[in-house]
């Protein structure tokens, strides 16, 4: 049961029309299955965001809300600020640590790539030795606050994530799959190390920094943990630390039989609220990434395939 | 040659007196101090203003300035450990048995011991509760940190929605128990579609709290005194006819459709009680607690208790600030921490913000505050609705006319409220960890779905007790009753 979906003709590839196989169809209802398991979640939450406490209480999450309403976002860009500062925080912290930590580990990578770089054999064991074990929380906690004076500001959200060690040794993968001629070739032209790798090697591995850097904009943009740790100062907060703490603090309220005998009233924000939040947290990155899922696709497989 | 030596003698001389004169100046006047205060709650906006108030009215006082640290809830506990583990320095702390863990804390020695500093620096602060209270302070026999005055005496009580009492014409005067309110519940349920009669959600309400309703005082995960025997013979609650019996109301509460039978989370329970779709709760009761529920739920409720008020450890140190073990300035806290418990003025500006900017008066005579014009309990830039964490709560302004006097009838219920033999009594869990941890998980398994009305009590009760026995029931009271005897024998 063999068919020729694709046919050669004169004018090249064309696409003859498909009979509908059982197969096929089996196999499409399938992968239509699965993306339907990842995106109406995210549909319920936009849906959720647009109605209102009552309506979800009484009805249930709806994807089609009976009763549509605004009051989630009127209530939360009715004093935006603290939102609009945590955007603030998290573009500014992902723009700046996906730039530098990308040229960083680009430079670890391609000085680990080339044979002739004398301390490679030390500098690989320790860049490996690292990604299988580290100190712990304590341990760094304490080295960032006592000793390296880092704690509630910026730098503290950037520098922790600034060399991921696997990261580094896909970088170096990619960098030494470049074809040596070619840089030789630049070398008796006169171009220094330096002019090497700025202009041989970073734009000949393209895919691959597109896609480190996708995945380090995605670590810092995601990352709540450093700021938990480390800030005090709510001007400070990361989006996504704002959206842990909103959640966290319900969460903790609500489970906690102690605290909440305490607590005889705590304004805690409404279920429509945290959606619309989580709806303003997320949407931006999604769309981040369809533009840049181009370069994703073709990294993953660049990366670790040799053309 | 003489004279000269003379002189020289009496210019050292006066450089000596002169010393002298400076150090008695050092010690009497304070050097200038900064303390932190760190405690949980969502950090609000006007926190920077409340902290420069707060200076500005304790540095003549005691020279001191605070740094206030608010941490998110749910983030409290993890940042507080960290900053132990790695030996951060910090002045004062929020504790509590339930978060930044009290008595772990006390044990891994980081809070300072206050017995002498306390009627030194903090006087007024100590003789304001008796010594009985301080006792339950006490962890390895040392004060370990300073209770909050509140409503000490917790009790079990049922709170309805004051429209279906009047409606459906509940006397209150004849509920004595749990089980007399069955036909009001009954009429609920007929008589108003959509509503059930009462809240239960994943967490903790929709069960009767059982060992609260038996007038006991319990000690660790199991093992309970009657509060009033005075011999403190400690036996398991899950053993008695009585709990057997509220097992039996709860399961025909269930069957008979009183309580959903999935129960929703948390807080959609709580949304679905605003919207009226719970007739009452099972609860702690307190003065002036029915107007944090109408301020929470949005109804007017009527609280009928369901126990006696006593008071035990457990419950008289619900709240407590301590001070840190790396503080470099123990007895500046402690001057802080007596100002916020007797000042009113320092207490309520962290309690309830500035005048004029975050509340204004109402009825001065009264206490009685409100919110200033145009500004709600959501656009406030401070409301923190937390005044038990600050100190002694009975000086905080009240924010509702029917909270007036609830501080008063709190402060005479403390006293009339029968304090429970074992009270000031604080269990050393380290010996029996492990038989903790086995009983702990058997109570969530077995006992859970029983206190729920969710299976056949015989059956279960029978399965329940057997579990128990299986994982060191017997050793754990045996220990229990060992430290309560020992101390019991140090008392006399």
């Amino acid at each position: 049961m063999s068919v020729t979906v694709i046919n050669r003709s004169s004018k090249g590839l064309v696409r003859k029309k498909q009979p509908l196989l059982l197969s096929r169809i089996a196999l499409h209802g399938f992968l239509f299955v699965v993306s339907l398991c990842f995106l109406l979640p995210l549909l319920l939450i936009v849906a959720a965001s647009f109605t209102n406490d009552r309506s979800i209480s009484r009805y249930g999450y709806q994807f089609i809300p009976t009763v549509f309403s605004l009051e989630a976002y009127n209530y939360i860009l009715r004093d935006p600020t603290q939102i609009l500062r945590s955007y603030g925080v998290s573009i500014g912290v992902s723009a700046i640590g996906a730039s530098l930590s990308l040229l960083i580990m680009a430079l670890l990578g391609y000085a680990l790539s080339r044979v002739e770089f004398r301390y490679r054999q030390a500098l690989s064991f320790m860049v490996f030795f690292t990604m299988l074990f580290n100190g712990g929380i304590v341990a760094s906690y304490i080295l960032n606050t006592r000793y390296l004076g880092l704690s509630d500001g910026f730098p503290v959200l950037i520098l922790p994530y600034l060399v991921v060690p696997f990261y580094v040794l896909l970088l170096r993968t990619y960098f030494s799959s470049l074809p040596n001629e070619i840089l030789e070739a630049a070398r008796i032209d006169g171009a220094s190390e330096w002019r090497i790798f700025f202009s041989i090697a970073l734009p000949l591995s393209l895919p691959a920094l597109a896609t480190v850097g996708l995945l380090m904009l995605l670590v810092y943009w995601n990352d709540y943990f450093l700021g938990l740790l480390y800030l005090k100062s709510p001007e400070k907060y990361p989006l996504q630390l704002l959206m842990f703490n909103i959640l966290n603090n319900i969460n903790f309220l609500t489970s906690n039989q102690q605290a909440s005998s305490q607590l005889g009233a705590v304004d805690v924000p409404t279920q429509s609220v945290r959606m619309a939040m989580a709806v303003l947290a997320t949407g931006p990155m999604a769309f981040a990434f369809l533009i840049l899922q181009r370069y994703f696709v073709r990294g993953l497989t660049l990366g670790s395939v040799k053309g | 040659m003489k004279a000269k030596i003379k002189l020289l003698s009496v210019g050292l001389g006066a450089v000596v007196l002169g010393a002298a004169a400076l150090q008695v100046q050092a010690q009497t006047t304070l050097a200038p101090v900064e303390l932190t205060y760190s405690y949980p709650g969502v950090v609000p906006k006007d926190v920077a203003k409340i902290q420069a108030a707060l200076n500005a009215y304790i540095k003549p006082k005691i020279n001191a300035t605070i740094k206030l640290e608010p941490i998110d809830w749910g983030a409290f506990d993890q940042k507080m450990n960290l900053g132990f583990a790695a030996g951060e320095k910090c002045d004062m702390v929020f504790t509590a048995p339930w978060i930044n863990d009290f008595y772990r804390n006390s044990r891994q020695g980081n809070f300072a011991a206050l017995d002498t500093l306390l009627p030194k620096y903090a006087p007024r602060l100590y003789r304001s509760m008796s010594k009985a209270v301080w006792e339950t302070a006490k962890v390895n026999g040392k004060i370990s940190a300073v209770i909050n005055q509140q409503n000490f005496a917790n009790r079990v009580g049922l709170f309805l929605r004051r429209d279906l009492v009047l409606k459906y014409k509940l006397d209150q005067s004849k509920i004595n128990s749990i089980d007399d309110i069955a036909d009001f519940l009954a009429a609920v349920k007929k008589g108003e579609p959509g509503v059930t009669p009462l809240l239960s959600d994943d967490q903790f309400y929709g069960t009767l709290i059982a060992e609260k309703l038996l007038d006991l005082d319990t000690i660790s995960v199991l093992g309970a005194v009657g509060h009033n025997d005075k011999t403190a013979k400690i036996f398991s609650p899950y053993d008695t006819p009585q709990y057997k019996r509220l097992l039996e109301v709860q399961r025909k509460f269930a069957q008979s459709g009183f309580y959903t039978t999935n129960p929703l989370s948390g807080s959609d329970a709580t949304a679905a009680m605003k919207d009226g779709k719970y007739a009452g709760f099972v609860h702690f009761i307190k003065p002036g607690g029915a107007s944090e529920r109408k301020a929470q739920f949005g109804f007017d409720f009527i609280e009928i208790p369901l126990a006696k008020a006593i008071l035990t450890t457990g419950s008289v140190t619900a709240t407590l600030n301590a001070v840190c073990q790396s503080s470099p300035n123990p007895e500046r806290s402690l001057m802080f921490l007596e100002l916020l418990n007797t000042d009113r003025t320092v207490y309520n500006l962290l309690a309830k913000g500035i005048e004029g900017q975050h509340w204004a008066w109402v009825n001065r005579a009264q206490r009685l505050i409100g919110f200033p014009q145009g500004v709600t309990a959501e656009s406030s830039g401070y409301n923190p609705n937390t005044d038990w964490m600050f100190g002694n709560q009975f000086n905080a302004h009240y924010v509702t006319p029917s909270q007036v006097g609830a501080w008063e009838s709190s402060r005479r219920s403390n006293q009339s409220a029968t304090p429970s033999v074992l009270l000031g009594f604080v269990f050393d869990p380290t010996p029996v960890k492990t038989e903790i941890a086995q009983i702990s998980a058997v109570l969530k398994e077995k006992a859970n779905p029983l206190e729920r009305g969710n299976i056949d009590v015989e059956k279960g009760l029978d399965a329940l007790q057997a579990a128990l026995k299986q994982a060191g029931q017997d050793r754990l009271i045996a220990e229990e009753q060992r430290q309560v005897n020992a101390w019991l024998a140090s008392k006399r």
